[in-house]
């Protein structure tokens, strides 16, 4: 899905909720910030420093402080290993003299501040829930000390009695660790939950951004009043029609 | 069945020379005897050739020489293909093609010509018949290694392990090779089925494997004057290279399922 003309700007330590329908283009955005996709024209720019030009060396170096965490964690974590060596992962790349008792020690302390038991460890991701597998998914992202997390979808794919504990955890992440959020998701009630800032993204571009609170208050566009009459016992206000839809 | 006819054949490789000795033992007096049931005794249950060769050692001698060029020609197909295959399909771009140009001009490359060429210069036997056949049956493992990168390149997976900050070489070992393990075990048994019968051929047509050794392609081979006389000089031979290809095929066949279900419950 194209993007066209989207400037994004994330204050540190700070969460901001990128919300739209499917084929909006969000997922391509978030691709785009961590650098797995690349864009056809335009920057990222981390700390105002351009990640596309940037030396192949200079760009390890500041991609690990952007992580990500996916939608569906039974995809994006490779069922047949450990969880140990799910999380150890980035770290064996960015710290390869640490020893094993070393990387051990660093993959537990992470496993808890996901709320995993230490236990888990030697278990098989073959063998853990969605939940447990998103929370690990979470441990990877946090490995390198990120300061940016993007989240696409991250709790899209799982059952409803988890979303709000995965939700939470990553709330009080975000508040204790001072990292930044860009958080994107389809439903703008998660996004009032989790975030400072909203933007809302239609056919590629940004239609309306404010602060999280008064854009589900007060929308000033049609779609954003769209989508907050389709939450469930929300309404602002009688919707108008969406120019170009 | 078909695991039990293999597991047979190979015991017989491993264990068969120690059981039936004097595989390649001539003795003119018991020229072309039957087998028991055809006119023969419990001498020679399966008769003699027509050097008076005791037909079930050499069946079971040639298990040997046709289980290791089956297993050692598909294990060096894949040590050649799945990696090219690999990087093939997970850079894409400039080393894709100049890979997809190998495996083209290994495609419009003769193999027998390639075989020839190796036995032009090489002494006949086990080792080079390995090599030789593992050299030109790369491709399918090549093609097929290179189809299972390009859709893993594009999973969560391997994403997630690139953002990691994981080398190429880590995302294609610790990632990709482990999950295409089970269709590759299927493919290297239909490998394996076509080395032996490439070895059988090879040998058939004087190339591979000669005397004082034996193989079945060899048995088949010194047989054929004898076509009209003592059918079982040909027949039992090549009987014993047929079960085996199909028990190969057989097993690939079925286990398809059975890996499927054991994937599906990891």
């Amino acid at each position: 899905m194209a993007l066209d003309g989207v400037s994004l700007r994330l204050e540190a330590g700070k969460c901001l909720a990128v919300v739209g329908e499917s084929g909006s283009g969000k997922s391509t955005l978030a691709r785009a910030i961590v650098g797995l996709t690349k864009p056809d024209s335009g920057q990222i720019r981390y700390r105002s420093e351009d990640l596309g030009s940037a030396s192949a060396k200079r760009r390890r170096d500041l991609r690990r402080h952007i992580q990500m965490v996916f939608q569906d964690p039974y995809g994006s974590i490779n069922r047949r290993l450990t969880v140990r060596s799910v999380v150890a992962e980035p770290l064996e790349n960015y710290y390869p003299n640490w020893s094993s008792t070393e990387l051990d020690a660093r993959v537990a302390d992470l496993l808890s501040k996901v709320r995993m038991p230490t236990d888990a460890v030697t278990r098989k991701a073959s063998a853990l829930s969605g939940g447990q597998l998103q929370r690990v998914g979470i441990a990877r992202a946090l490995a390198l000390d990120p300061q940016l997390i993007v989240a696409d979808e991250p709790v899209s794919a799982l059952d409803a009695s988890v979303q709000a504990s995965i939700l939470n955890l990553l709330s009080e992440l975000k508040v204790q660790y001072a990292m930044s959020f860009l958080f994107i998701t389809h439903d703008l009630a998660v996004a009032q939950h989790v975030a400072d800032e909203i933007a809302v993204i239609y056919k590629g571009k940004i239609v309306e951004r404010g602060e999280a609170r008064s854009v589900v208050r007060n929308p000033q566009d049609p779609y954003t009043q769209r989508l907050i009459n389709a939450i469930p016992g929300f309404r602002s206000r009688p919707s108008r029609p969406i120019p170009g839809d | 069945m078909a695991s039990a006819i293999l597991g047979l054949m190979i015991f017989a490789a491993v264990f068969g020379p120690t059981l039936v000795p004097d595989a390649g033992r001539i003795t003119l007096r018991d020229r072309l005897i039957e087998p028991v049931g055809f006119g023969g005794t419990w001498k020679h249950p399966l008769g003699t050739d027509g050097l008076g060769r005791d037909i079930l050692a050499g069946i079971v001698a040639g298990a040997r020489v046709s289980l290791a060029v089956g297993f050692g020609a598909a294990i060096v197909a894949a040590l050649i293909g799945v990696p090219l295959g690999l990087i093939a399909g997970y850079r894409g771009g400039r080393i894709d093609r100049a890979i997809g140009w190998l495996v083209d001009f290994q495609l419009a490359f003769p193999a027998l010509l390639t075989v020839l060429m190796i036995a032009a210069y090489v002494q006949a036997g086990i080792v080079p018949l390995i090599l030789t056949i593992g050299v030109v049956s790369w491709i399918l493992f090549a093609r097929f290694a290179r189809a299972f990168a390009l859709s893993a390149r594009e999973s969560d997976y391997v994403a997630a392990a690139q953002l990691a900050g994981s080398s190429t070489f880590k995302i294609l070992r610790r990632h990709l090779l482990p999950n295409m393990l089970s269709p590759f075990l299927l493919l290297m048994l239909l490998q394996v089925s076509g080395a032996v019968l490439g070895e059988a051929g090879l040998s058939f047509l004087g190339l591979g494997i000669t005397r004082p050794e034996t193989s079945w392609g060899l048995m088949i081979a010194d047989g054929r004057e004898f076509l009209r006389t003592a059918w079982w000089v040909v027949v039992l031979p090549g009987a014993a290279l047929s079960i085996t290809i199909l028990a190969l095929h057989e097993i690939s066949r079925t286990s398809g399922g059975a890996i499927g279900i054991l994937e599906s419950e990891a």
